[in-house]
C-alpha cells in the first residue's frame, strides 16, 4: 500500500499541493434481516477506492475513484489538484491546518468474537427464533429482526508522513414488532429502535443483548399500546430511559458542537448552531447535573478508532461541565478558529467521502440516583421510553420527539402505558431543567448508525451513553389529530 | 464508470460463473461533481465516481445476494460464490416468485451529456457570480452546485435486460442577512437549464424581505406553501401511504379506502416518471415497466403501487414500482406528481385575509403513520399575510399536523409545476398550495 500512497502524495506534491492525503479503503458489509418468517434483506457487499484530498494555492480539492491501481491514482491526484486551483478562484484566505503529530501506526477495534467468522446460518436461526416469538399475536402485522457488521480497512498516508493502517468493526442486532388495530399502529423495539444496539466490537455484542429473552415482553407491549391511554398534553415532569437521552444528546448537543456548523458551513442543508464562538467557555447549557464528555477512546463505542481521517489521535474531553458550554468537536481546519489543536473529529464516511467534522462518543455522565429513587421522587409525571420519532430547528434550538412508550408517574409510582408520546422543548432550557441523572448501573452506551450530515450527504456512526435522567415541567402530548 | 456496453460484457460473465443458477445482476453507477460553498468562499469541492454490482441468486424457492464495486474475474467469482452460498442456506421462501422474463420499456431519456462535461472551474465562476450578489447586499451564501449522472442497468437469467441513464444538475443555496435567511433550489437533467445567478437573486430577495423576523404566536393559521413546502408533505403520503406494503398491512391512510373520498375533491396525484418535470428510471429493480398510476382523483383513492409480490397477493398486475429485492419496504412511488390548479402565488396571497407564506420546512418526521400525523419547522422565510398582502416576515415555527386533513383543507393549486426535493430528498413535482388552518404547535427564537 506504501508504494500506491506515495504516487498519490507525490503526484500532488508534483502539480503545487502544500499538504495532500489518500486514503485507501476495503469495506466489507454484511447485513439480514427476517421480515413475517421471510427474508427482508440479506447481502454482503464489498467494496474498494481511494480519495486523495490536496491544498493547492491555499484551497482545497477532492478526487476519488474505485480503481486502485498506480495509473489512475495518479490520474486522480492530478485531477484533485485541478480541482483545488479552481476553488482558489474563490477563497478568502488560505486553508491552514494544525500542527499534529507524524505517526506510522497501526490500529483496531478490539474484537473478541469476529462477526464475519460467524456462520449465517447461526444468525439467521437467531433471527428467524425471534421473528417466531414476535409473531405469536394475530395483531403484529409486521416483525423485523436485523443484524449487521461492517469491517473497514483504511490505509492513510499524508504529505507529512504520516501513514495510518486502521481497521474497524461494528456488530449490531435488534428487532421491532408492528401491532396493527382498526387503524391505530404501534410499534415496539429492542433494544433500541431503527434497528437495534450497534458497537464497536464483535459478536460478542450480541450474543450479549438477551434478543430471545425479551423477545415475548416486546411483542406484548406493542399489542398493549393498541389500547393504552394516549399521552395527556400539558406540563409534566419527564424521566427519558437511556436510548431516548441518547437521540437527544445526539441532536442537542452533539451536532450542536459541531465547528464546521457553527461557523455556517452547513447552513444550506441541516442548517448552523446556537453555539457560537462568543459562547464558549461560558455559556449555561444546561444545570448543574449535566455533564458530557466527548470520547473517541471509550470500548465499544461506535466513533471509537485510533486516529480520525486528518490522522490525529482519538481523545476524552468535556463538551459540557457541570451545566457550562466548554468544548467543540473540531478538525485540523477549524480547530484554529477557537484556538486549539484538533479533536480529531474529521471522518468520510466511505473512500469516496470527503472527511469532515463528525460527532463523536459524546455522553451523559452519570448521576447518584437510582431509577426506582427517581420514579418515587416524581409526584407528576412521565417516563418515556424509546425514540420513534425526531426533529430539531436549523439552529437546534427547537426540538421535538416521540417515543415509543411511555408510563404514567403519579405520586412516587410507575402507572398506566401510555401511547403517543410526545415531548417538546428548547435546548437550554430543556437541559436547563435537568434535575436527576441515574447512577452508573443504568448508564449504557447507545449507538447511533444513521447521523447524516453534507452534501452529498455521508452516514456516520457515533454512540452515547446516558443512564435515565429527568426533567422538570417539560410540554409533552404535541400530538393533533 | 460503467456504461452499457460493459455492463452487457460484465453480465455475461456472471451469467456464466453462475453455471445455470437463475440469476439476476443490478447495477447502480453514478458520476458525481458537487462544489459546496459558504460563508461565500468554496468549502469542499469533489469530484467522484463508483459503479457497484449486485448479484442475485435464486435457487428455487431460496435466494443469496452479493455486492462488489470490482469487476476481474476473481472479484466476480467470489462474489458469484458468495451469492450462490448465502441462497443455499436460506430456508425456503413459497412466496419467493420466479425472475420475471424479457420486458418492453417505454422510452424515457434525461441523459444530457453536457451536464456531465463541466470543468471544475466553471462550477467556481458561476458560483463567484451568484456569491458576488450577496456580497454586494452585504450577506454571506451557502449552498452547492452539483452536476452529474446515474446509470442502473438489471439483467436476469431469463432474458431480461434493461438499462437507463439520466443526467442531473442541481444549484440549492440559503442566503443569511443578520436575522433572517432566503433559499432557492432547483435541479435540472440539462446543466444549461438551471440558473445559479437567479436562483440566488430569489434566495437573496427573501432574506432581505425577511429581515427583523416578529414573534408571533403558534396555532391554526391559513398557509400559502410554496412548491418546496408541499413536497415535505407528499413525500410522507409516498412512503408511509401509496406503497402496497402497508397497504396491505392496514398501516396507509389509503387502508380499506380504495373508492372512497380521503382528500379533497382538488386534490389530484399520481406517479408518473413519464412527466417532463421529474427524474427516474423506466424499470422498476425487478425490472418491470416502470407505469403511471393515479394515485388519488379529485380526493378519490383509486390506486396503490404495487411489485410483483404484492401485486400477487393483491390480485392485480406489478405497477412497476418494486425496490431492489429482498427488502422490507415494499414497493414504493419515487416520481409523484401533484396536479396543478389554476392559481398563483400572488393569487393566494390576495385572496387570504390573515394566514403565512411558507418557504419550506426543515427536518420533517412522521409521529403516527395512519393520520400521517407529522411534525417539522418553517425555514428560510415566513411571512405574515393579511388583508390580502404580506405584511411582514415572522420567526420560524414548529408545525404537527396531519397531512391527509391538510391535503382535505387544500383552497387552491398553483399553476407553475416544480420539481421539488424534500428534507430528506426524493422529488417531487407539485405546485404551490394554499390550506386552511394548518396546525403550528410551538415557535423557536429565531
Amino acid at each position: 500500500m506504501r508504494d500506491l500512497t506515495s504516487i498519490a502524495l507525490n503526484t500532488a506534491k508534483r502539480h503545487g499541493a502544500s499538504y495532500a492525503d489518500i486514503r485507501i479503503l476495503q469495506t466489507k458489509v454484511e447485513d439480514l434481516t427476517v421480515r413475517n418468517g421471510e427474508l427482508g434483506e440479506m447481502r454482503q457487499d464489498e467494496s474498494f477506492g481511494f480519495g486523495v484530498r490536496v491544498i493547492v494555492d491555499g484551497a482545497w480539492g477532492f478526487a476519488a475513484g474505485p480503481s486502485v491501481t498506480k495509473k489512475d491514482i495518479q490520474k486522480t491526484a492530478v485531477q484533485a489538484c485541478r480541482i483545488a486551483k479552481a476553488s482558489a478562484k474563490l477563497k478568502k484566505g488560505n486553508v491552514r491546518l494544525t500542527k499534529e503529530d507524524v505517526v506510522d501506526t497501526a490500529w483496531q477495534t478490539p474484537v473478541v468474537i469476529d462477526p464475519f467468522r460467524v456462520p449465517v446460518t447461526e444468525k439467521l436461526d437467531l433471527l428467524f427464533r425471534i421473528d417466531e416469538i414476535l409473531r405469536k399475536d394475530r395483531r403484529i402485522i409486521a416483525a423485523e429482526s436485523t443484524m449487521g457488521c461492517v469491517r473497514e480497512r483504511q490505509w492513510l498516508a499524508t504529505s507529512e508522513g504520516t501513514f495510518i493502517d486502521q481497521t474497524l468493526t461494528r456488530t449490531g442486532a435488534g428487532y421491532s414488532a408492528t401491532a396493527v388495530e382498526q387503524g391505530e399502529v404501534q410499534k415496539r423495539s429492542y433494544p433500541m429502535s431503527f434497528g437495534g444496539q450497534y458497537m464497536g466490537m464483535g459478536y460478542e455484542l450480541v450474543k450479549g443483548l438477551a434478543l430471545i429473552e425479551n423477545a415475548e415482553k416486546t411483542r406484548d407491549e406493542a399489542v398493549a399500546l393498541l389500547s393504552a391511554k394516549p399521552c395527556p398534553s400539558g406540563k409534566k415532569d419527564l424521566i427519558l430511559d437511556g436510548t431516548q437521552l441518547a437521540l437527544q444528546i445526539h441532536e442537542s448537543m452533539g451536532h450542536p458542537s459541531e465547528l464546521d456548523r457553527v461557523l455556517g458551513l452547513e447552513e444550506n442543508y441541516a442548517g448552523r448552531s446556537f453555539l457560537t464562538t462568543e459562547k464558549f467557555g461560558k455559556f449555561r447549557y444546561g444545570s448543574d447535573q449535566v455533564t458530557l464528555m466527548a470520547d473517541s477512546t471509550v470500548p465499544g463505542g461506535l466513533a471509537t478508532m485510533g486516529y480520525d481521517d486528518d490522522g490525529v489521535r482519538s481523545q476524552r474531553w468535556p463538551i459540557v461541565q457541570n451545566g457550562i458550554f466548554v468544548g467543540y468537536h473540531t478538525n485540523r481546519e477549524f480547530a484554529p478558529v477557537i484556538k486549539q489543536s484538533s479533536r480529531g473529529c474529521c471522518r468520510a464516511d466511505s473512500w469516496a467521502s470527503l472527511p469532515m467534522i463528525r460527532i463523536t462518543n459524546v455522553s451523559l455522565m452519570p448521576g447518584d440516583r437510582t431509577l426506582d429513587e427517581l420514579i418515587a421522587d416524581t409526584k407528576d409525571g412521565i417516563l418515556m421510553c424509546t425514540n420513534k420519532s425526531w426533529s430539531i430547528d436549523q439552529m437546534r434550538y427547537n426540538f421535538q420527539f416521540g417515543c415509543e412508550v411511555g408510563w404514567e408517574i403519579k405520586n412516587g409510582k410507575l402507572g398506566a402505558m401510555l401511547k403517543n408520546c410526545t415531548y417538546q422543548g428548547i435546548t437550554p432550557e430543556f437541559w436547563g431543567s435537568c434535575d436527576a441523572v441515574c447512577n452508573g448501573d443504568h448508564w449504557t452506551l447507545w449507538g447511533v448508525v444513521n447521523c447524516g450530515k453534507g452534501q452529498p450527504g455521508q452516514t456516520a456512526e457515533m454512540s452515547h451513553g446516558a443512564a435515565p435522567a429527568r426533567f422538570r415541567s417539560v410540554t409533552v402530548g404535541v400530538n393533533r389529530k | 464508470m460503467m456504461d452499457e456496453s460493459r455492463f452487457r460484457e460484465v453480465v455475461k460473465q456472471v451469467m456464466a460463473l453462475a453455471d445455470g443458477t437463475a440469476v439476476e445482476v443490478l447495477l447502480a453507477a453514478q458520476q458525481e461533481g458537487l462544489t459546496r460553498f459558504g460563508n461565500n468562499v468554496v468549502s469542499q469541492h469533489i469530484e467522484t465516481g463508483n459503479s457497484e454490482l449486485v448479484i442475485r441468486v435464486q435457487q428455487g424457492t431460496r435466494q443469496g445476494k452479493a455486492g462488489c464495486n470490482q469487476f476481474d474475474r476473481a472479484t466476480l467469482e467470489r462474489t458469484v460464490r458468495k451469492a450462490v452460498l448465502l441462497a443455499s442456506i436460506q430456508r425456503n421462501d413459497p412466496l419467493l416468485l420466479p425472475l420475471p422474463g424479457s420486458q418492453k420499456y417505454r422510452t424515457l431519456s434525461h441523459y444530457r451529456p453536457q451536464t456531465v462535461a463541466v470543468s471544475p472551474g466553471e462550477k467556481v465562476d458561476r458560483i463567484r457570480q451568484a456569491v458576488g450578489l450577496c456580497m454586494k447586499k452585504k450577506t454571506t451564501a451557502a449552498g452547492i452546485f452539483s452536476h452529474g449522472m446515474q446509470a442502473v442497468g438489471l439483467a436476469n437469467s431469463n432474458g431480461l435486460f434493461a438499462y437507463n441513464r439520466y443526467t442531473s444538475a442541481g444549484f440549492s443555496v440559503t442566503v443569511m442577512a443578520k436575522d433572517s435567511s432566503g433559499w432557492a433550489d432547483a435541479t435540472q437533467p440539462d446543466i444549461h437549464d438551471l440558473h445559479p445567478e437567479a436562483l440566488t437573486a430569489v434566495a437573496l430577495e427573501k432574506a432581505l424581505a425577511g429581515r427583523r423576523p416578529k414573534a408571533l404566536s403558534p396555532g391554526e393559521y391559513d398557509v400559502i406553501l410554496e412548491p418546496a413546502a408541499v413536497a415535505e408533505l407528499l413525500l410522507f403520503m409516498a412512503w408511509e401511504g401509496f406503497g402496497a406494503l402497508p397497504y396491505l398491512e392496514g398501516r396507509s391512510f389509503v387502508s380499506g379506502r380504495l373508492g372512497q373520498k380521503i382528500l379533497g375533491g382538488n386534490v389530484t396525484i399520481t406517479d408518473d416518471v413519464y412527466h417532463p418535470r421529474t427524474l427516474g428510471l423506466n424499470f422498476d429493480y425487478e425490472g418491470m415497466p416502470r407505469r403511471s398510476v393515479v394515485l388519488v382523483d379529485h380526493g378519490v383513492a383509486k390506486a396503490v403501487v404495487h411489485d410483483r409480490k404484492t401485486a400477487k397477493e393483491a390480485g392485480t398486475e406489478s405497477t412497476g414500482h418494486a425496490l431492489p429485492l429482498p427488502n422490507t419496504n415494499g414497493p414504493m412511488p419515487l416520481n409523484l406528481v401533484l396536479a396543478a390548479g389554476d392559481s398563483s402565488v400572488d393569487e393566494m396571497v390576495a385572496s387570504t385575509s390573515r394566514g403565512l407564506l411558507i418557504t419550506h420546512f426543515h427536518y420533517t418526521n412522521i409521529l403516527d403513520p395512519v393520520p400521517l400525523m407529522i411534525t417539522g419547522m418553517t425555514r428560510d422565510g415566513v411571512f405574515l399575510v393579511e388583508k390580502g398582502r404580506v405584511k411582514h416576515p415572522v420567526k420560524n415555527f414548529r408545525f404537527t399536523e396531519s397531512v391527509v386533513k391538510a391535503f382535505n383543507q387544500v383552497e387552491a393549486l398553483g399553476r407553475d409545476m416544480v420539481y421539488a426535493h424534500a428534507f430528506w430528498g426524493g422529488g417531487i413535482v407539485c405546485p404551490a398550495a394554499k390550506i386552511r388552518g394548518f396546525n403550528f404547535s410551538s415557535a423557536t427564537r429565531f
